[in-house]
């Protein structure tokens, strides 16, 4: 199977504060990975790494991909565009615009501006923007973070469904077991100072967020990401 | 507030400055110090039957209105330039904040030895008083830009002139709008005052004339004229605004 990216040894610190201390990831074609761990543990700086926002210190970063879609924690809208606008300035084949505003259920909507919409509407306005360039990796930086529980779910469910079918790699960021679980089919543990995987689970599928075995799992990544046995 | 009541409010304010006016020019009683409403509308009225108004305000619109014009382009360019580069920031500020504090009276010797009396002596004048304005906003708007908009923008690798034209000029509008306001508010008065002083037609210059020949009601009247003028634009510019006419397009 094609390699979508590779991640080799990368290490990054801010200033005197160890970040990263050696990551390793290999992303394969269609790979559906989640990356778990405390907030601030450096989630968020891999994937600015990744995205190539920020330079690792050290490390070698392959990219065998073309087309980079990045779905932010806080929408990153552009508050004085509709959301048609906002798409628009990112591809204007009017087919795609109409077919990603479907996908994520904003038809109808397309005249509306970010202050006009609720806040799960945005987060899938940020989603629509990342996959109208049809991109053959997607990064999610802790996309559901400011949203209420039903919309949550909802919204996970429907990513879930979405992303099966547009079949592309993808690493989500999450301090959320079950946004994991739900979306991913590897989970690696991320904890310390500087951080490192310490941890990687390979679920056979997806799981829902009712699924009876969801708690047992969620109980060893967390004791992973604690560093002690919890829930004994 | 209902818009017919709000209308009858401000109507009432003018009705009640001009019966104030007319009490005080009453108590003063000398037209030659302070001439009362009925005598300047009057003498107005007959400015503009001979033909001695539409020319002057015209002229002093167009000075103003070039004046301005040049300040808005210059000051965008500057503002932009000192928005983006902490450098250029540095090296200019002390100069924007110079012209800012300069009064117009110090411009004046030079203005007349480069260009003696005339219209481009006040064209300029107007456009340096305006330019720190539009360049101190403009700047402004800039430095506030949203650095995560921009990131987003990187990440899709949009080309610059579309950064530069969906998130800066968007941020920078309403900045832009705020200095135009305050530049048609500026921009009228400051013309007139330049004509009165280095002009050879114009408003400030009828003004200037009427005060040689003690005719207090004329300066009054091109006063009462210049006033009302100056509040027509400001409103004009105003109920734009409210309209949304200079919403960026979305």
């Amino acid at each position: 199977m094609k390699c979508t990216l590779e991640l080799k040894g990368i290490f990054k610190n801010y200033g005197r504060l160890p970040v990263l201390g050696g990551i390793d990831l290999k992303l394969l074609e269609s790979d559906a990975v989640a990356i778990v761990g405390p907030s601030g543990c450096g989630k968020t700086t891999l994937l600015r790494i990744i995205a190539g926002l920020e330079k690792p210190d050290s490390g070698v970063i392959n990219r065998f991909y073309s087309r980079l879609g990045f779905v932010f924690q806080e929408d990153r809208l552009i508050p004085w565009y509709s959301v048609r606008k906002n798409l628009e300035i990112i591809c204007d084949d009017e087919r795609k615009i109409q077919r990603t505003l479907q996908q994520v259920g904003l038809s109808g909507f397309e005249h509306y501006k970010p202050g006009q919409l609720s806040g799960g509407m945005r987060q899938r306005l940020n989603l629509a923007r990342a996959l109208i360039i049809e991109p053959e990796l997607l990064l999610l930086d802790e996309p559901f973070r400011s949203l209420d529980t039903p919309t949550k779910v909802k919204l996970i469910n429907d990513l879930s469904i979405l992303l099966e079918n547009i079949n592309i790699s993808y690493v989500l960021v999450t301090h959320d077991m079950r946004e994991a679980l739900s979306l991913a089919k590897h989970v690696y543990v991320m904890r310390g100072r500087p951080a490192k995987f310490v941890h990687h689970i390979e679920l056979k599928k997806k799981m829902d967020f009712f699924d009876p075995s969801f708690l047992q799992l969620e109980k060893t990544i967390l004791s992973h990401m604690e560093d002690t046995e919890v829930f004994q | 507030m209902k818009n017919s009541s709000r209308f009858e409010f401000s109507l009432f304010g003018v009705v009640l400055l001009f019966a104030f006016w007319f009490v005080v020019s009453k108590l003063v009683s000398s037209d030659l110090v302070f001439p009362g409403p009925e005598k300047v509308l009057s003498h107005s009225y007959r400015l503009l039957v001979e033909g001695k108004l539409l020319r002057p305000v015209g002229l002093t619109f167009l000075r103003a209105f070039f004046g301005m014009g040049l300040a808005l382009v210059a000051g965008t360019i500057l503002g932009f330039l000192m928005g983006l580069s902490d450098r250029i920031y540095l090296l200019l500020q002390p100069l924007n904040m110079a012209i800012r504090s300069v009064p117009i009276v110090s411009w004046l010797s030079t203005v007349i030895l480069a260009w003696g009396i005339g219209w481009r002596g006040v064209v300029f004048i107007v456009f340096v008083s305006l330019l720190p304005i539009v360049t101190f906003n403009v700047c402004e708007g800039v430095r506030v830009v949203d650095k995560k908009l921009v990131e987003m923008a990187k990440v899709y690798s949009l080309p610059k002139w579309k950064i530069f034209r969906a998130i800066y000029m968007g941020s920078v509008w309403p900045f832009l709008l705020s200095s135009l306001k305050l530049s048609i508010g500026s921009m009228w008065k400051v013309a007139i005052v330049a004509e009165y002083l280095i002009g050879e037609t114009g408003l400030g210059v009828q003004i200037m004339q009427a005060k040689f020949y003690v005719n207090t009601t004329e300066v009054f009247s091109y006063t009462l004229v210049a006033v009302v003028f100056g509040l027509v634009l400001e409103a004009l510019f105003s109920s734009l605004w409210e309209r949304g006419s200079f919403e960026v397009h979305s």
